[in-house]
């Protein structure tokens, strides 16, 4: 006698266990661990890319106030923005690298296009016309991002892939520039969309890209 | 898996001994190419220790372990629909070597091809939550998606598997 095949125990039946695949992956596996490579703890890689991103930035502001190339009450006046700015920075590394959290990256995000907004509406009009060509900004923006990109791609590659974790990752880096611009930078606000903006879009954008194209070093979550 | 983490490297053998032949039916469901699905497996547990600095104490292993060879299930299945689009670009013909293997009546076989014509997503569904005991939530949360689209893509990949299926009986 026959009957319609029960789905639910066929799909529960445990396959044939392969032994010597099994084998060859433990030996795998035991190579892997004899080379004796240091744990790398998220929390740690989180905080070297905080240290690398924002206070690669809070560095830069104590080295230009140092040498007399920006004042105190300057730097006062800009104050609430830089902690913003650090802030979104801190929030971005961390959602990047949390093994859980997606609120902590949407969080990220958010924070991000606020900074974004803070930084254009609270330009106001400049009182002396620019010695420097809008470019150098641009260029200075992303060449400071260089330190936290390479920091922000090692530890990406100890986890899986996912688009809104590499892109949080990149606003982390790119929020350096944006402090730095802050510090710099007195040009109006159209000036600060279209070369600071930029340049901040344009980092997360390659930090995406080339996390992307690295052939993946771990599946981890 | 605490230990490991903190530096005990022979409890590796204590987690690969209950938990790779598991993993192995997992991988075996989802790309059914038994050298990939080897791949797959060495992929998941070089993950496991690369990253054991990743794992949160406290926290469930299995979960942890198996969303790491999804990924990888997931990441190679990308690149096979690629590679499968370039050979059928190339020469005209749909791609073959996946598909269902007709000498082979058995049930089991029977069943991996079906499975194998679902989309991966409703694969994926379907084998963590029927096989693997996963709850819609912790599928949306590993995917991205919520807990209602997670249980439409295990129905769906559940329906089509039975509609796939419906011809098969069993003797008794």
């Amino acid at each position: 006698m026959k009957q319609p095949m029960d789905l639910d125990r066929l799909l529960t039946e445990a396959p044939a266990r392969d032994n010597a695949a099994m084998a060859r992956v433990l030996a795998a596996a035991q190579g892997e661990l004899a080379l004796k490579r240091p744990v790398r703890r998220w929390r740690t890689q989180a905080a070297w890319l905080v240290a690398a991103s924002g206070g690669l930035g809070l560095l830069a502001a104590a080295v230009m106030f140092a040498v007399g190339a920006v004042s105190g009450p300057l730097l006062l006046a800009r104050a609430p923005l830089l902690l913003l700015l650090v802030g979104t920075s801190a929030v971005c590394a961390w959602g990047a690298l949390t093994p859980g959290g997606a609120w902590l990256r949407r969080l990220g995000v958010g924070l991000a296009l606020a900074s974004a907004a803070a930084v254009v509406l609270a330009r106001g009009t400049p009182h002396t016309a620019p010695t420097l060509p809008g470019w150098v900004c641009t260029v200075s923006h992303l060449a400071i991002g260089a330190v936290p990109l390479v920091v922000a791609l090692v530890a990406l590659r100890s986890t899986f892939f996912q688009p809104l974790r590499a892109a949080v990752a990149g606003l982390s880096v790119g929020s350096t520039g944006a402090l730095l611009g802050e510090l710099a930078c007195e040009q109006d606000g159209r000036h600060v969309v279209a070369h600071h903006l930029l340049a901040w879009a344009v980092i997360t954008a390659v930090l995406v890209v080339i996390s992307k194209s690295l052939k993946p070093r771990s599946y981890a979550p | 898996m605490e230990r490991f983490r903190d530096g005990a490297q022979d409890a590796f053998e204590d987690l690969f001994a209950r938990h790779a032949g598991r993993v192995q039916g997992f991988l075996a469901r989802m790309v059914r190419d038994g050298a990939l699905a080897e791949d797959l497996l060495q992929a998941t547990f070089l993950s496991v220790i690369r990253s054991r600095g990743r794992y949160e104490p406290g926290t469930r292993f299995t979960p942890w372990l198996m969303t790491i060879a999804a990924n990888a299930a997931r990441d190679a299945l990308r690149h096979q629909r690629h590679v499968d689009a370039y050979a059928s670009s190339e020469d005209g013909t749909p791609a073959l070597g996946l598909g269902p293997d007709a000498s082979d009546p058995s049930l089991r076989r029977h069943l991996l091809d079906a499975l194998h014509q679902l989309p991966a997503d409703h694969r994926e569904a379907v084998v963590l939550s029927k096989v693997e005991g996963w709850s819609f939530e912790e599928i949306g949360a590993l995917r991205g998606i919520s807990a209602g689209a997670a249980r439409l893509r295990a129905h769906r990949g559940y329906e089509k598997l039975r509609e796939l299926l419906g011809g098969l009986e069993v003797a008794r």
